[in-house]
């Protein structure tokens, strides 16, 4: 009887989040993933809690959400703080990010969200190739595959005459490899190759597919209280800037239930498109915004597993 | 460790659709990149100050003042990435990168033009729909003092002309184009008052209108 409500609801979170994502799963896959509830693991000891929650700062980070949960996230960031009280250094401008991160299953999760800035939706799918873990199976490293997809939601987003706007052309998608190891409590650290694809670009100078490289980490200094950063470099970037690579440095607050990042950034973006493709400020100019990430996780289906 | 099937085909779904939908396209502007308009006004303010790639100084021998001159060396025609001239440009920081500090990078928009005029072979391409940018026939009577009374006179005029300037007579205009503060200050180059102060500065076309007639000696004709 437990067991037939939790296939239900299943049922439901797969399709709401995967029909917004605009992927279609087959049928059979469900039957699937209950014989993987049946399986139990041995002795082995699964590291968690790399990170406070599935997102460094603005990259994926190594962790997943729990099977069964939501992660309700809401992502501000405002402007430029070289520009006075005037401006309140910045505060007097918002734009933000409102998300829904679903776990699925232990080792996949998926999410949607859309962002102020440029009327943007985004979605991914993201899933635990391998988890670290320590006892009958050592293993030193999580991987962590994301792939995700961007849709530009405004009225005229290429905004030259004699060029259409089509729907492909709206277009922009990322997938990175996530390699992350929790050395210690206090201590994570994870690379993330990361490749952004862009279906138009300005000219024909501007690489449609951007290399680039993820470091983030985290240095657990209370409980409660961690340090953070994520700093992403760009390979091949016309014109090659140094300065537009984003890197973001905060304090992850943890109170009962709610995750707080706060954090300075030189990046306005929020999905990977934005924060890799973008201009950013310059870090040595000021041209620094402040931020934060507030997230809660909901409980959407019943852990009687 | 069990590998999840849903998982992987998840992942097999989102690459097919990803391909399935995936272009590559840019936009390209038919007209392409003007020399005039686009490209020579960038070299002008930015490179030719005075010390730098001007026709006296030729800082390590770059002149950047003519198209021949610009052309003549650090660019290869349909190579942008090969051209030094773009490639001090992007470089980080320092003495290294041009402009030198403490004059700023060049804007992201300045150094596209320029990379993409290379790539399109660096041609001395003038804008064909900017009819009034012919320099071949400058008179200062037809063509520099009506500018002058347009953009300078304002303050260079009437019956008390500021800043030692007296721009109602020719012998004036002529005083500033014997010690160089016309060309100097209307193509704001450093050392000098930049002109029209608290405006914008002249268009490209203008100024070379205005550089036509004091290259041909600033006939009073």
């Amino acid at each position: 009887m437990p067991e037939r409500s939790t296939i239900k609801i299943m049922k439901y979170s797969f399709i709401t989040s995967l029909l917004l994502m605009l992927f279609a799963v087959p049928a059979f896959a469900q039957d699937d993933d209950l014989m993987k509830l049946l399986d139990d693991e041995p002795v082995t000891e699964r590291i968690s809690n790399a990170f406070k929650s599935p997102r460094v700062i603005n990259t994926h980070s190594m962790e997943m959400l729990q099977a069964g949960t939501m992660d309700f996230r809401i992502l501000h960031r405002f402007g430029e703080i070289n520009q006075g009280g005037y401006e309140m250094w910045g505060l007097d401008q918002a734009s933000m990010r409102m998300g829904f991160d679903f776990g699925i299953t232990r080792n996949f999760m998926g999410g949607f969200g859309r962002s102020t800035s440029k009327k943007e939706f985004d979605g991914f799918l993201k899933y635990r190739i391998l988890w670290q873990s320590t006892g009958a199976k050592n293993i030193p490293i999580s991987l962590v595959w994301v792939s995700g997809m961007t849709i530009n939601g405004l009225k005229d987003p290429i905004g030259i005459e004699g060029v259409a706007v089509t729907f492909s052309r709206r277009l922009g998608y990322y997938h990175e490899l996530i390699i992350g190891r929790k050395f210690n409590e206090k201590f994570t650290l994870q690379l993330s190759p990361t490749l952004v694809h862009n279906n138009i670009v300005a000219n024909e100078l501007v690489p449609n597919d951007l290399i680039a490289l993820g470091f983030g980490g985290r240095v657990k200094f209370t409980q409660r209280m961690a340090f953070v950063w994520d700093y992403t470099y760009v390979f091949n970037r016309f014109p090659h800037n140094v300065s537009y690579n984003p890197l973001s440095i905060g304090v992850d607050i943890e109170t009962g239930g709610h995750v707080f990042q706060l954090h300075f950034s030189n990046s306005a973006g929020m999905n990977e498109r934005a924060f890799i493709t973008e201009a950013n400020g310059n870090w040595l100019k000021g041209e620094i915004r402040f931020g934060f990430n507030l997230s809660r996780v909901f409980q959407i289906v019943k852990r009687d597993i | 460790m069990k590998l999840n099937h849903l998982g992987w085909l998840s992942l097999a779904f989102l690459a097919l659709s990803t391909c399935s939908s995936c272009t590559r396209e840019y936009v390209e502007d038919l007209r392409g990149v003007c020399f005039e308009r686009d490209v020579l006004p960038i070299f002008q303010s930015n490179c030719t100050q005075s010390g730098c790639h001007n026709s006296q100084d030729r800082a390590e021998g770059y002149d950047f003042t003519t198209y021949d001159k610009i052309v003549s060396h650090g660019i290869e025609p349909g190579n942008y990435k090969g051209s030094e001239v773009y490639q001090v440009l992007v470089k980080i920081g320092g003495e290294e990168r041009m402009p030198q500090s403490p004059y700023n990078r060049l804007s992201d928009e300045q150094i596209t033009f320029i990379a993409l005029w290379i790539q399109e072979g660096a041609n001395n391409t003038t804008c064909p729909d900017d009819a009034a940018c012919d320099t071949s026939n400058v008179t200062y009577s037809g063509t520099v003092k009506p500018l002058l009374e347009t953009y300078c006179n304002g303050c260079h005029g009437g019956s008390s002309p500021l800043g030692n300037v007296n721009y109602n007579t020719y012998a004036g205009v002529k005083a500033t184009v014997n010690d160089g503060s016309l060309m100097g200050s209307i193509q704001h180059a450093s050392g000098y008052s930049f002109m029209p102060q608290n405006g914008n500065k002249l268009s490209a076309c203008n100024i070379s209108l205005i550089k036509t007639w004091v290259d041909a000696g600033a006939l009073n004709n």
